[in-house]
């Protein structure tokens, strides 16, 4: 866990290479689940 | 209970590098910054707190990005880019009506609202052609029609998975004779940053399917094609493809995009594009 982290970040396990995401960076407070799939309406 | 007033909220769909790079630069301008995903927009939306002074879009979901920048743009609030704007860009098929009608230099490009309308502007625009899904992102779906066969293979396919047809219309575009790369030009209000030269083996140079990139010079050319483009979208912050047609000798628009990523090509280039874009809205909000 890094002071850094802000929620919505996509960060990667350096064991693993799993994407997660940062679902919580509060104070005390670090959640992180899977990262989500691209979605089809996602893009530039 | 009101919470403080935020220079900028920083809408997303998740935070990326770019969108981390963003978040750095706006705090070095010394504006306050909020970072809010979709659900954070919430209690924006219903007053619950202060309005921002400007919205920075950069939601991955087409869906996210208009309604987020719509709602907003209700409020009062400016959004970056607005919302209008995101439509056009997530719009090949509305970008090629708009350039026509402004005469900005595109590939010749064609609606199809059905399988035989697709077949008849293939034909008629010439082998090979290229068939692009109006919305879409990264090069998925572009296909590449060689001849008939084609067309009927990339209708085999479509058909099985889209029976009713709901997914049109498509764009069917002219196949334009490149030099091996193509250009993206990084636009920051009205002025291109930087200009990258896209190259790839592949006939698609996305630099997500692959393509290697470069920095070039903005000319003179480069630099009138991404000011008809701003005079009919308006300033904001924008990816511009360009591509060099050999046939016809011609640099011409290939689409504009309203949430270019910038973040590795940065590394390669050297231009610090986040930095460009936090000056740029911190002189809007101080407007």
């Amino acid at each position: 866990v890094q002071d850094s982290w802000e929620k919505g970040e996509i960060i990667e396990c350096t064991a693993c290479g799993q994407e997660h995401e940062v679902t919580a960076a509060t104070e005390g407070d670090v959640r992180i689940a899977l990262a989500p799939e691209i979605e089809e309406d996602w893009g530039e | 209970v009101k919470l403080e007033q935020h220079d900028v909220l920083l809408s997303l769909t998740m935070l990326r590098p770019d969108e981390k790079l963003l978040l750095k630069a706006l705090r070095a301008q010394g504006l306050a910054v909020q970072s809010a995903l979709a659900e954070d927009l919430g209690p924006v939306v219903a007053g619950r707190t202060a309005l921002p002074r400007l919205s920075l879009i950069r939601n991955l979901s087409h869906r996210e990005a208009v309604g987020a920048a719509r709602r907003l743009e209700h409020l009062g609030v400016q959004t970056l880019n607005r919302a209008s704007t995101i439509e056009v860009c997530n719009d090949k098929g509305l970008q090629s009506l708009l350039f026509a009608r402004h005469h900005i230099a595109h590939p010749k490009s064609q609606h199809a609202y059905s399988y035989d309308q697709v077949r008849e502007a293939a034909a008629e625009l010439g082998w090979p052609a290229v068939l692009k899904p109006v919305s879409g992102s990264w090069g998925r779906g572009v296909t590449k029609l060689d001849n008939g066969e084609c067309v009927e293979a990339w209708v085999g396919g479509r058909e099985s998975a889209d029976a009713g047809g709901k997914l049109f219309p498509v764009l069917i575009q002219e196949y334009v004779v490149k030099p091996g790369h193509d250009l993206r030009v990084v636009v920051v209000g009205s002025t291109p940053v930087v200009a990258i030269r896209r190259s790839s083996t592949d006939w698609r140079t996305n630099t997500h399917l692959g393509a290697e990139v470069e920095r070039v010079e903005v000319t003179a050319e480069i630099q009138k094609l991404c000011a008809q483009v701003v005079d009919v979208l308006g300033e904001g912050f924008y990816g511009i493809d360009l591509v060099e047609d050999l046939v016809a000798g011609e640099l011409m628009v290939l689409e504009v995009n309203a949430n270019p990523e910038f973040a590795r090509s940065s590394a390669v280039h050297g231009v610090d594009v986040a930095g460009e874009l936090a000056a740029f809205i911190a002189e809007r909000v101080a407007a």
